[in-house]
This record gives C-alpha cells, structure tokens and sequence, in this order.
C-alpha cells in the first residue's frame, strides 16, 4: 500500500528546512565570503540574503545540488541552469538569478576558477537569447521565468466588504483583540503599507492642532510623508494608544503600536500581522484577499466619497497617480459590467 | 441548401425545415486546427526543434502555443519547399538564404483551402520570430551571424517600402465580424438548447445565459474550474476567467439570474450523479471542471458548439456562431454606454477590436432613438443583412 503523508510514522526523520537548502561546505563557505564582500560594499542586508539564495537554486536547477565551483566553470552550464530551471519560476526571479550570478561572479570570480569575471560575462551573454532592443540601456536578454500570475487571485473587494473585515479583525474586547482590530482597521482604512503598520510608533502619530485631524508620518523612498487617517482607522487606533498610555510612563512616546504582548515593547512580526488580518478576511468570507486588495478597496472607498484622482493618490501616500489606475482597474471593470447588465435587463 | 448542411449528419426532418425556413447557411468551416496530414517536416532540425520547445515552456509560454509555433515552423518549412527548397535540408538551410525564407513567411497557399488569412501568416512570423530569438545561441554559430537580423533581413525583402517602415502583403484580409442575433433569437436559441434532457438542459441554459450577459469568450467560461467561482457574502458569483494575452484573470460578476442558474446546474448535475452512482461532484471552491460533457469530462468547445448549433436550427434562426453571443454582448451594451465602458465590461483590451469587428450597430437602436427626426422613405433592410459574413 502507498503510504501518504498522514501514514508516515511518527519516527520518521523529515530533514529540517535548514539543512535542505544547504550546499555543500566548500559552496557554502563561497556563499559566506560573498556575503561578508558584498555586505562589506554597503549592499542593503536583505538584498544580499536574496543573492546568496538565488545562487542556491542555481546550483539546484538539475534537480539534486552542484558544487559552485562546478556551477561556475563552464559558462554553458550556468546558461543551462538560467534557462532550465528545475520548477516553473516568474519572470522577477529568473531575472534576480541572473543578477545574482552576474555579481557572485565579480566578487568571487577568481575563487570559482574565473580569472576574468568579464569575459567569463560577457561569454554568459553569448549564450542566452536576447531579444530585439532599442535603448543603450538594455541587453535584453532572455532568462526563464513566466510572467503569469502564480498565486490564486482573490474576488476583488468593495467599502461594505472592508466593513465586514474590520467587524471580523479582533473578536475579543481584551488587549490582543483591540489590537488586531486596530491593525485590521490600518489595512483596510490607511494608506499605510503592511510593513509601516507593523513598524509604527507612536511618535508617528501627530494630532493638527488647528483642525484635529490625526496623521501618521511615514518616510518613503526619502519622502517623508504624512497621511490623513480616517475615522474608521483613527477610532481603533486611538483606542489601542489610549490603553498603552495606561500601562507605560507618559515620557516613553515612541513605543511601538503593534506589539507581540501589552506590556512588552518588543513589534509584532510581519508574518504574524499577516495571519491576523488573512484570518479576519477569511471569517469575513475573503480567504484569498491580500494587503493590496486592502488598499484598492480604500482607493474605491476614497473615490465613492467624492475625492479626486489626484486627492486619493496623496491620501494613499502614492507617488505616481497612474499607480491608482492600476489600484482602480477591477473596480471599473465591475462597475462597467454592472452598468451592462442594466443596459441587457431593459 | 440543404446539401450545404449535409455534412453535419444532421437529421433529415432539420435538413428539411431549413430548407422551408429558407434561412441562409453559413460557410461550413472546420473548428479544429488543421494538422499536418503527413510526417512532421521538422525531423532533421529535431534537437533545434526540442530545445525551441523547452525554452518556450521555460519562457512562460502556453501548451496551446507551443503547439502552434510548432506547427508553423513546420508550414514554414513546407512552403519553403513549394518554393523550391530542396527535400532533404532543412531550417538552417532556410535561414541561410534569406529571400526564400521571406517568401516562405508570407506563403499564403494552402494545401486544405484556398489562402491562409493574415492572422495565420502573423502566426507564423511570430514563430519564426521566437525561434531566431531562442535559439540565437544555437543559431548563431551556424549561420555566422545574428539570427534575428536574419528573420528581419527577409521580411524586409519581401516588403513593401512604406513611408518610413515596410508593409506585408499576402494573407486573405481578416473578416470585420459576423452577423449578430437580436435579443429575441439569442433568447429563442437559450429557450431551444435548454430542452435537452437530464442536467445538460439546465447546463445549456447556464453557461449560453452567462455568455450572453457577460459577453465572455467561450473558452475561457468552458475552462473554469470549481476554484474560479467565488461565492461572495452579498450572494453574488464571481468568476475568474482566464483573459486572452493578459497574465491576470479577469474577474466577472454574474447577475442574480445567472448566478441563480449556475447553482441550479450545480444542484442538477450532483444530484444526477448520486442517482447515477458517480461518485463525480461539482464543488465550488474546489479543483475540478464547472461544465461537464460528460460526468468526469470537461465539456468539449465541440460539444458546446454543437449543442449552439442545433439550437440555431430549432429555433428557426441564421446559424450563429458561438463568439456571435460576443457581438451581440458588445452591440447591445454600445447602444447605451460609451464605447471605453463596454471595452472595460467585456474585457477588450482596446477599442480598435472592438470597434472592427464586434460592434454592428442595430437598425432598431437607431430609429428608436432618432424617433420623430427620421425621414419617412422606404422600409430599410435589417442590419445584420447588410453586414458581411
């Protein structure tokens, strides 16, 4: 009989995670020295976590793992596992492989056997397809990746639906239900990313004197911004601010908003505000809606309340207003469609 | 008349009443991509072939075209060798002589009819194309240089010089659309295809009620599984159809009525099956086909356009093609909202298409709203009898 996942006894050693993405020690000590090289350089340390696992999979494109002093050593062999990956892979990340081993290859070249990382390149672009290109710019080479959407895309949502998700965000009245609440109210109601949701402070929060409206600043990009916070966001918010006032000293302002318990400062993780408000979307009936289906539902709610392109894109924090086209598109779709229906039941 | 429908083995009482009727026959075309009759051509250039395949896959590409570049690069090579290439070389060959490859690409003979249209020839182009571009590592060493320039260099010869830019000539011009059905036979159709027995009638209804009113493309409704449809809270259905050269699916929203006889099917086809010992569900929610030909198998686009068809015949109407529901969808919705509105409804992604080849605006939509302002002349022809079919 075929044994399925469930029938598997409980002795049975399913290796860690760590230990499946590991390479070999020569490849990996590689892997290091790339890292602190590249760290050293003054390249963002996420970025370089991002190479050094793209690197990985390279050398795990033929299915069971290659050295990378095997991966390197021939320029065909590289181009084959840019282009024959082991699973079907999108376009940004055959396009982040590419980069990844170009840059591997410029700072680690010579300990892989490659006296010169640019002829060793510029033999790598010899053998990828490019296509057709008309700025200085590009090369326009050719990597796998498919451009296809992976993920299940989810209805697109309406304000009664963001409604129903808020109702749905803390359903208890102690502390971590206040919380998530407000956190869900955040996403549903601010222009605020998920990642400045859960890294907000209080010192964020600035009251205008003059017409006591509450704002949130926020530095995008370089930007500092300051983004209007609706009552819908701002009740929820105030009331989880008023409640740390209660336990913390009142000179401690800039304490996190969204923490893992009451009385600790320490922020809650990114994974964990995620499954807070992916469980409110789904008790209010949207398992598939995302933080941007979040944001294009306010974007409709902005405009249903009369604000303009242009308004609505400086609410949302947005720096290019065509960005809110983008947002807006199923909304129009679905309001077209339903305006035909009229036309049809006539 | 009736001889023109013979082939389609339909009964000869149906045969017959067309011909009473007098209702006009449409040109009998086959629905299937032609294949080739004989041995692939491509045998010789088989490796080039197989890693042109694998990097299209690689390249996102879908089943259905690879299939087709496949094929075209075969057309290719077998015009080609109309035009005298020599039997036993093959692609490389045709890629080194550039004029013959030219030629080649715009060969709008063919063996089943009389001229390839110019979408079949576009096809082919962007075959070729994809393969000089691909395969430029392979290619390029062989032929001594750039492929793609290669590809460019024999269109341009077979070129007409325009301006600053070249035109291709050769391809049977596509056709601006086709007739469209009025309210009335779309409803008489539905009515007639709804009377099959079992489950099939209510899944006749469903799925041509649906097309109707949201004026999606037939494969792209008939390919929707159990994951595609969401039921929302408000009690609307929502469909994720799969939208034609766009990597998003494009969301639909069905009306009460439509929604209404989906679940109907639904509920008939589950009951069915239990009654039938089949232990084959529909769930939404869950992987699996929507539409059903049979109690595991997906309906085929054979089967439902057969099914629209007979429904054509027995209502007494044109025989309407399937992707007529389309236009009608486009022409019925035109008459009141602007054009940008029914191309963001029906999912076009310009206007040029739209405007070209589904909207054939209606005799009656425009006397209707002239009203009093038309001059009283002699009765006017119906619309759809003065537009080419």
């Amino acid at each position: 009989m075929q044994l399925r996942l469930f029938d598997s006894p409980a002795t049975a050693k399913i290796p860690a995670r760590a230990d499946r993405e590991k390479l070999d020690g020569e490849s990996e000590a590689l892997l290091r020295r790339y890292r602190d090289a590249r760290l050293a350089t003054g390249a963002h340390p996420r970025t370089v976590s991002r190479e050094v696992s793209q690197v990985r999979s390279l050398a795990r494109a033929r299915g069971d793992s290659m050295p990378l002093a095997q991966l390197f050593a021939e320029a065909g062999t590289l181009a084959q596992a840019l282009l024959q990956p082991a699973a079907t892979i999108a376009a940004s990340t055959g396009r982040s492989r590419l980069i990844a081993c170009q840059r591997f290859v410029r700072e680690c070249g010579p300990a892989v056997g490659i006296p010169d990382a640019e002829a060793f390149l510029a033999g790598l672009d010899e053998l990828l397809p490019a296509r057709t290109h008309r700025g200085w710019h590009s090369a326009g080479l050719i990597v796998a990746g498919t451009k296809a959407r992976r993920c299940p895309q989810g209805p697109t949502l309406y304000p009664a639906d963001l409604e129903r998700i808020v109702c749905e965000g803390g359903s208890s009245n102690g502390a971590r239900g206040r919380r998530d609440r407000a956190l869900v109210a955040l996403h549903c109601y601010s222009g605020l990313r998920p990642d400045e949701i859960v890294g907000l402070r209080t010192s964020q929060l600035v009251a205008d004197a003059t017409t006591e409206q509450l704002t949130i600043e926020v530095r995008r990009a370089g930007r500092l911004l300051r983004l209007p916070l609706v009552a819908p966001a701002a009740g929820p918010l105030l009331q989880l601010c008023f409640d740390y006032s209660e336990v913390e000293p009142c000179h401690r302002r800039a304490v996190c908003v969204f923490r893992r318990t009451e009385r600790h400062d320490t922020p809650l993780s990114s994974r964990a505000a995620r499954k807070i408000v992916q469980r409110a979307c789904s008790r209010a009936g949207f398992p598939l809606a995302t933080a941007v289906d979040l944001r294009a539902a306010f974007a409709y709610w902005l405009k249903l309340r009369g604000l303009s392109d242009h308004e609505a894109a400086s609410v949302l924090g947005l720096k290019q207003v065509k960005s809110l086209d983008v947002l807006l598109r199923p909304h129009a779709a679905l309001d077209a469609q339903r305006r035909a229906r009229e036309v049809l039941a006539e | 008349m009736i001889g023109t429908f013979g082939d389609l083995d339909q009964p000869a009482a149906v045969q017959l009443s067309l011909g009473l009727l007098g209702v006009p026959a449409r040109e009998l075309r086959s629905r299937a991509r032609p294949r080739p009759a004989r041995k692939c051509s491509l045998t010789e250039d088989c490796a080039l072939i197989h890693g042109f395949q694998h990097l299209l896959a690689a390249t996102g590409k879908s089943k259905k075209t690879q299939q087709a570049y496949i094929y075209q690069l075969d057309q290719l090579l077998t015009a080609a060798r109309r035009l005298g290439l020599p039997e036993d070389v093959g692609l490389i060959d045709l890629f080194r002589d550039q004029a013959l490859l030219g030629r080649a690409i715009i060969d709008d003979r063919s063996a089943s009819r009389g001229r390839l249209s110019r979408w079949t020839l576009a096809q082919r182009r962007a075959a070729v194309r994809a393969f000089a571009r691909l395969m430029a590592p392979e290619l390029r060493p062989l032929l001594g240089t750039e492929p793609e320039a290669v590809v460019i260099q024999a269109l341009r010869l077979v070129a007409e010089r325009i301006g600053n830019g070249y035109r291709l000539s050769g391809g049977e011009p596509r056709h601006r659309g086709g007739r469209v059905p009025t309210p009335s036979e779309i409803e008489a159709i539905i009515v007639e295809a709804a009377r099959a027995p079992g489950f099939k009638g209510k899944r006749n209804r469903a799925l041509l009620t649906v097309l109707r009113g949201t004026g999606s493309r037939v494969n792209a409704l008939r390919e929707i599984e159990g994951h595609d449809i969401f039921s929302l809270p408000n009690g609307r259905m929502r469909l994720m159809l799969h939208a034609k050269g766009r990597s998003e699916r494009r969301e639909v929203e069905l009306s009460g009525e439509a929604s209404r006889l989906l679940f109907d099917y639904i509920e008939t086809f589950n009951r069915a099956a239990g009654l039938a010992g089949s232990l084959e569900r529909i769930t939404l929610g869950d992987a699996g086909p929507v539409w059903r030909g049979s109690w595991r198998k997906q309906w085929a686009y054979q089967g439902v356009a057969k099914i629209f068809d007979e429904a054509c015949v027995a209502a007494g109407v044109h025989a309407y093609r399937l992707h007529s529901l389309r236009r009608a969808f486009a022409t019925d919705v035109e008459s009141a909202l602007p054009r940008r509105a029914v191309a963001s409804a029906g999912g076009w992604h310009g206007l040029d298409r739209l405007d070209n080849h589904y909207i054939r605006p209606r005799w009656e939509h425009i006397s209707k709203k002239l009203g009093g302002e038309m001059f009283p002349g002699p009765a006017l022809e119906p619309d759809h009898a003065a537009a080419p079919v």
